[in-house]
């Protein structure tokens, strides 16, 4: 059976000197976890801070309701969110000293799952996941994301999200910074995990992902909420005309 | 100044007389410790000699050592007068297990360690609730590579006192755990008397509940062309947790070539838990490799337990993790497998895990 998000006039503040201001101005979207929903728009109009708002990010006061089958995430914790099935891929990983990634990923399962794979087993379980994103096995013993070159970062997020399987991802500017193999890697990871049921909602500023993650549908965002939805002749009328003249259009 | 070993020993008073360090509340040395806990040790006083020492688990011979350096400050003057009982010890190469438990009165003694040529590795255990004065001067010989790992446990009120002469070629790692529950002054010397030498500092402290821990390192290069590192890292649980860092590094003027760094990170666990850490580095001469220090004092990232958080760890899980983090890098530089059983041990006791147990 299919997992359904629902944001309901979502809003975000993030504190300033001034006091809080606003970012997300009551964002409203619908998403049934068998579509890839794609979120594009200009540099400042609040898609990040909708990525983190949506987890729960300590730097953000948010309103509204965001339900993912029908439970309302709007208090929980971040980590209470992710028990619910919410995924957050960042677009800038963060680094976690002393950590190794498999012993990380393995302690992440438990939580979510209630039980880890065993000690014995795990390393070839991992193996499998890494193999198939063509990450070096030898990955799984460094500390998470450290030294990890952006490429390699990106990479380790999908591995989380293939992991961990989530009902839904927030995947935030996955493709920025990837050579053409490594989008390509990434972009069939995303894949599987939505053939294997994980809803997707994609945030990118360039429609070269979407040459292999095959979006349902297509949302411009500007100034804090969802401006225009289509299917992907949105992303190719945004790649032609650019945010300037569709936002135009808008007014 | 150089002693008849050859050493040197920086500038400041030394002596063997307690009663020359003058106003022990204005002395840079004592501006971090609980003036208190330091007042009981400022005049020379009988030992217990409760403290019970094994060498690989044999009561090793007494006998006759001398310091190799002046006192600096005055409780270990004082406590140098008082100490009951000195043991000098010969390190074999190999393996060398260490223990001074101390579960009555106040003691003070004294351990000489002279390590052999080839490579040694030793470890030495302070245990026990008696409080204590120690002292310790190890000596690596010529082309030498020794690797001596100092453990802190119980909850005694202990001033330590270790220097560590490093002769030409030799290479020393010093790796010191304070996971004591008490009061811990340590004070930590390595000196360099022939070139081409390197010392490797490394200690991890825990201060916990009520508990002080104070480490003052000092490294003297005075000989061409040695190598410092020095790595400490702290952590402070419960809001009245104090924790001092003083590291002194020192480049005389005989001592081209010379390459150094300190470094210092603690983390704040809880609010109300203070930790200082002073970094100090003193050139007398421009003819060196490097000479750098880094200090810090910080909480949780709260981005990276946001991370943590977002892939369902919990708050009290993810900040286990975060911390056992911190140390881990440490503390497999260390090379000690009795250092790293011991602290593993600790952090089980403390809750504190970085997921490979999960």
């Amino acid at each position: 059976m299919a997992h359904r998000l629902e944001i309901k006039d979502f809003r975000s503040s993030v504190a300033t000197k001034e006091g809080p201001k606003e970012i997300l101005k009551g964002v409203n979207l619908e998403a049934s976890s068998d579509e890839i929903h794609v979120l594009m728009g200009p540099n400042g109009s609040g898609k990040s801070t909708l990525a983190y708002s949506l987890m729960a990010h300590p730097d953000y006061a948010t309103s509204g309701s965001v339900r993912l089958d029908g439970t309302e995430l709007e208090l929980l914790t971040p980590d209470e969110r992710a028990k619910e099935g919410l995924f957050l891929g960042m677009q800038y990983p963060v680094e976690v000293p002393g950590v190794p990634l498999a012993n990380f990923l393995r302690t992440s399962l438990k939580a979510l799952k209630g039980e880890a794979p065993s000690i014995r087993s795990w390393p070839s379980i991992l193996k499998g996941y890494m193999e198939r994103l063509k990450m070096d096995p030898q990955f799984a013993f460094r500390n998470v994301n450290e030294g990890f070159s952006g490429g390699e970062k990106k990479r380790a997020e999908i591995l989380q999200l293939e992991v961990l399987k989530p009902k839904f991802a927030i995947l935030d500017e996955i493709d920025s910074g990837l050579d053409v193999d490594a989008l390509r890697i990434v972009s069939e990871g995303i894949c599987r995990s939505h053939e294997e049921g994980c809803g997707i909602i994609l945030i990118t500023h360039y429609a070269r992902i979407l040459k292999y993650v095959h979006p349902d549908f297509v949302h411009l965002f500007y100034k804090g909420k969802i401006a225009m939805s289509g299917g992907k002749d949105l992303a190719d009328r945004i790649e032609e005309e650019g945010y300037d003249e569709l936002i135009g259009t808008l007014s | 100044m150089k002693t008849d070993d050859g050493l040197f020993e920086p500038e400041g008073t030394a002596s063997f007389d307690f009663g020359a360090f003058g106003n022990m509340e204005k002395r840079e040395e004592w501006k971090y410790a609980p003036l208190d806990v330091a007042e009981e040790f400022k005049e020379p006083f009988k030992p217990s000699l409760c403290a019970r020492v094994l060498l690989n688990g044999s009561e090793p011979g007494e006998g006759k050592a001398e310091k190799l350096l002046s006192p600096r400050d005055q409780v270990e003057a004082a406590g140098f007068a008082s100490v009951g009982r000195s043991f000098p010890i010969r390190v074999p190469e190999g393996k060398t297990r260490i223990e001074v438990k101390n579960k009555g009165k106040r003691d003070s003694l004294f351990l000489s360690l002279r390590f052999g040529k080839g490579k040694s590795d030793a470890v030495l255990f302070f245990e026990g609730e008696g409080d204590g004065v120690y002292f310790l001067d190890a000596a690596a010989p010529e082309e030498s590579q020794v690797t001596l790992t100092v453990i802190c446990l119980g909850n005694g009120k202990r001033f330590i006192y270790d220097s560590t002469r490093i002769a030409s070629g030799a290479k020393v790692k010093r790796n010191l755990l304070c996971l004591g529950g008490g009061f811990d002054r340590y004070s930590l010397g390595a000196y360099f008397a022939g070139p081409r030498a390197e010392a490797e500092m490394n200690g991890i402290y825990f201060a916990c509940g009520e508990c002080y821990t104070e480490c003052r390192v000092r490294v003297a290069h005075s000989v061409p062309d040695c190598k410092s590192r020095v790595s400490y890292r702290g952590a402070l649980i419960g809001s009245s947790a104090r924790s001092a860092w003083v590291g002194e590094s020192i480049i005389g003027k005989g001592a081209p070539g010379s390459d150094s760094y300190e470094l210092n990170k603690n983390f704040v666990l809880t609010p109300g838990a203070k930790s200082f850490s002073e970094p100090q580095l003193e050139i007398k001469n421009g003819d060196i490799v490097a000479a750098g220090h880094s200090s810090s004092v910080g909480y949780f990232d709260p981005i990276q337990l946001f991370y943590l958080r977002s892939r369902g760890i919990g708050e009290e899980e993810a900040k286990r993790m975060i911390i056992s983090g911190f140390f881990e890098e440490l503390l497999s530089n260390m090379e000690s497998g009795e250092g790293e059983e011991e602290f593993r041990a600790f952090c089980r006791k403390m809750g504190v895990s970085n997921g490979a147990q999960a």
